[in-house]
């Protein structure tokens, strides 16, 4: 017969004094780690600023082949998950584990919807070619440097879906804990971290979403 | 409660921050597909007009993710604050550098320029006539 989990109290590590002193540790070191990443992709996001500035006609002709019909469904799926999540650390804090549980799988399911479409953005490009660099072998386009964009598309959009992957990762390993822990008013410290972290996520695509498919 | 850590998370606010984000969104998408041939002003330069409007609403939009979802706006450490903040910067710094790069390169040295020798694949492409013509 399987053993049933009972989710326990956390315990506060021996290394700290308190709950208190414990979130506020994880927290920093959180936000030190998003400082990283925001680091990161500001930097790329300059550098896309930079290429648009310098190509615009590329730009505007590779703009001009993703479809921003997708781009839409991808912004619900990524804003709805964002809620979803931070439903999630809502309902930790109320001890209600059930609807923690709920909301995480609700988030895995919207972000899933993310890659689904990605995907399909995905194999239209590889189907006709316009992929970045010497791999560019689409035909018709006028601009000499349409394949700068596509290279600025395929960086971006490539670190910004592995990021939704480790996102994924963190959800269900959020799953596994709430199984064994229970959470409290006190202690959402997994959900909560794994919900910043998606929040990251949210706003890097909120400035690449209009960037890659809006602007020009 | 007061010593609890965190801030606690309000239903209502994450459901007016959801529809707000959603609104925007809406909005941002909105904005990008109205025809500025038929509008007719030639004093301005609408084209950038709307792109400046599309990413002013994107700004906004992350600034309600980074202080409602990511809880800035209930920060209680400044230190955490301190460091979202110097990430900006950190940027300035990158575009700064970056700028001074792309707009003054090759002024010491003219030579400099012209090591980018690529050739570029799209007129390949067009070149050779058993590539694929895109039809996306």
């Amino acid at each position: 017969m399987a053993e049933t989990i009972v989710p326990q109290e956390h315990e506060v590590a021996h290394h700290f004094d308190d709950l208190e002193q414990e979130f506020q540790s994880h927290r920093m070191g959180m936000w030190l780690f998003l400082a990283s990443e925001i680091m990161m992709f500001g930097a790329l996001l300059v550098g896309g600023f930079i290429l648009m500035y310098r190509f615009p006609g590329a730009f505007a002709e590779g703009r001009a082949h993703l479809d921003w019909r997708l781009g839409t469904i991808n912004t619900f799926f990524l804003l709805t998950s964002g809620y979803t999540m931070a439903l999630a650390a809502m309902h930790g804090q109320r001890g209600n584990q059930s609807a923690v549980r709920r909301n995480l799988w609700l988030s895995l399911l919207f972000a899933a919807g993310f890659l689904v479409v990605k995907f399909f953005e995905y194999s239209a490009k590889f189907h006709h070619g316009t992929l970045p660099g010497k791999y560019f072998t689409a035909a018709g386009f006028s601009d000499p440097h349409a394949h700068v964009f596509f290279g600025f598309y395929f960086v971006a959009t490539g670190l910004h879906v592995l990021h939704v992957l480790i996102g994924m990762g963190l959800m269900v390993w959020c799953l596994f804990v709430s199984r064994k822990v229970k959470f409290t008013r006190a202690y959402i410290t997994p959900v909560e971290m794994s919900g910043l972290y998606w929040a990251l996520i949210d706003l890097v695509w909120f400035i690449l979403f209009p960037l890659l498919y809006l602007v020009g | 409660m007061e010593n609890m850590p965190g801030h606690t998370y309000d239903a209502k606010v994450l459901l007016r921050v959801y529809i707000s984000l959603l609104v925007l969104a809406g909005g941002m998408i909105l904005i990008s597909r109205v025809p500025l041939e038929a509008i007719g002003l030639e004093w301005i330069d609408l084209h950038v007009l709307k792109g400046l409007v599309i990413l002013g609403i994107s700004l906004v939009m992350g600034s309600i993710v980074a202080g409602f979802l990511m809880g800035l706006r209930y920060e209680t450490s400044r230190l955490n604050s301190l460091v979202f903040l110097a990430n900006f910067a950190f940027l300035a710094l990158f575009i700064t550098f970056t700028w001074a790069d792309v707009n003054f390169r090759g002024l010491l040295d003219p030579s400099f320029t012209k090591q980018l020798n690529w050739e570029s694949p799209v007129i390949k492409a067009n070149e050779n006539p058993a590539a694929e013509h895109h039809g996306e």
